[in-house]
């Protein structure tokens, strides 16, 4: 007779993982932080960035693999002298 | 282009001004409107080309859009892209926003000329774009700003890219929304709202609420909130 306890082990290790590639994971950065969360708002995690950098704002964009960001620095545009480099 | 953990140095594409770039879907390729050189006089500002910038062989090749487009928005098959112009008509200066599929020969006017388009996202079939339409009267350039006297026209509209039919979206609340995003299934989006009037709340933080959504802004169910400085990147994928 098979325990319980390997049963529901069993049936725990046969449950499909949560589909993520079809549900997709939202992710918002506020402030210092960016934080990942499944679209019901549940399992939310952070992502590790770097504490000093600094994003130029809500056009910079997260690589698929969440490693890297693309961003233009607006911070080397010289608004006084119209000159935008 | 920076490593988030800064394990690595950042790339930094030399000799172009850019103004407004989207990411691929997969990562590899940058595509953005800008002009070249180290540096720009403001009269030339408007003049922009578009290209695409290859992040595996740092390469950047032209884009089928002509001068003067900003390019607003990508299909995510590259194929089909949302762009707008600024032309200047006696003191003003008008907006217009355009469609450009891979088999059109020129860039198909949608919208009306003086709605401003923003927040322009592809559904991830391409066959959807969701805009914030904005219309201002007397638009002005007061080189290195815009200025308006009024607004006119300011909501959500989903237009179908094979027949450029423009739906309003009256559901959704445009005027306190910061950003939107489509799902991966293209079945629903969500949003982010901000209300800079909104009282309480701890003070120096920001309250933002994300709420998801048919696209058509039916069921709308608030699932986060978030606390902090300013929005920085919002995404659904």
């Amino acid at each position: 007779m098979t325990p319980l306890f390997l049963i529901a082990s069993a049936i725990t290790f046969a449950a499909p993982p949560p589909a993520k590639d079809s549900v997709g994971e939202i992710t918002i950065w506020v402030g210092e932080k960016p934080t990942r969360f499944l679209p019901d708002g549940t399992r939310a995690k952070d992502i590790p960035v770097l504490n000093t950098l600094k994003l130029a704002g809500i056009n910079d964009r997260i690589t698929p693999d969440f490693k890297s960001v693309v961003s233009i620095d607006y911070s080397a545009t010289d608004r006084v002298k119209r000159i935008h480099k | 282009m920076t490593a988030l953990d800064g394990n690595s140095k950042p790339f930094i594409l030399p000799a172009y001004v850019p103004q407004s770039f989207f990411l691929s879907a997969d990562g590899t390729k940058v595509y953005f409107s800008g002009l070249r050189g180290e540096e720009v006089a403001d009269e030339k500002y408007f003049g922009v080309t578009s290209w695409v910038l290859d992040l595996v062989s740092k390469k950047v090749a032209g884009l089928n859009l002509p001068v003067n487009h900003y390019l607003e928005a990508i299909s995510s098959d590259g194929k089909t892209m949302i762009s707008s112009t600024f032309t200047q008509e006696k003191e003003f200066y008008v907006r217009r926003t355009f469609l450009t599929d891979g088999n059109a020969e020129k860039p198909i006017e949608i919208l009306k000329p003086g709605v401003s388009a923003f927040e322009v996202r592809f559904s991830p079939d391409g066959s959807q774009v969701l805009i914030h339409a904005v219309e201002y009267v007397n638009l002005k350039w007061n080189g290195g700003d815009f200025s308006a006297s009024d607004i006119t026209r300011n909501e959500a509209v989903l237009v179908n890219v094979v027949t450029r039919k423009e739906s309003t979206v009256e559901s959704l609340p445009v005027a306190t929304i910061r950003a939107w995003s489509w799902s991966p299934d293209g079945k629903r989006i969500a949003y982010v709202v901000h209300d800079p009037n909104a009282k309480g709340g701890v003070p120096g933080k920001k309250e933002y609420s994300i709420f998801v959504a048919e696209p058509n802004g039916a069921n709308a169910k608030l699932i986060y909130k978030a606390e902090g400085s300013d929005l920085e990147y919002f995404d659904w994928r």
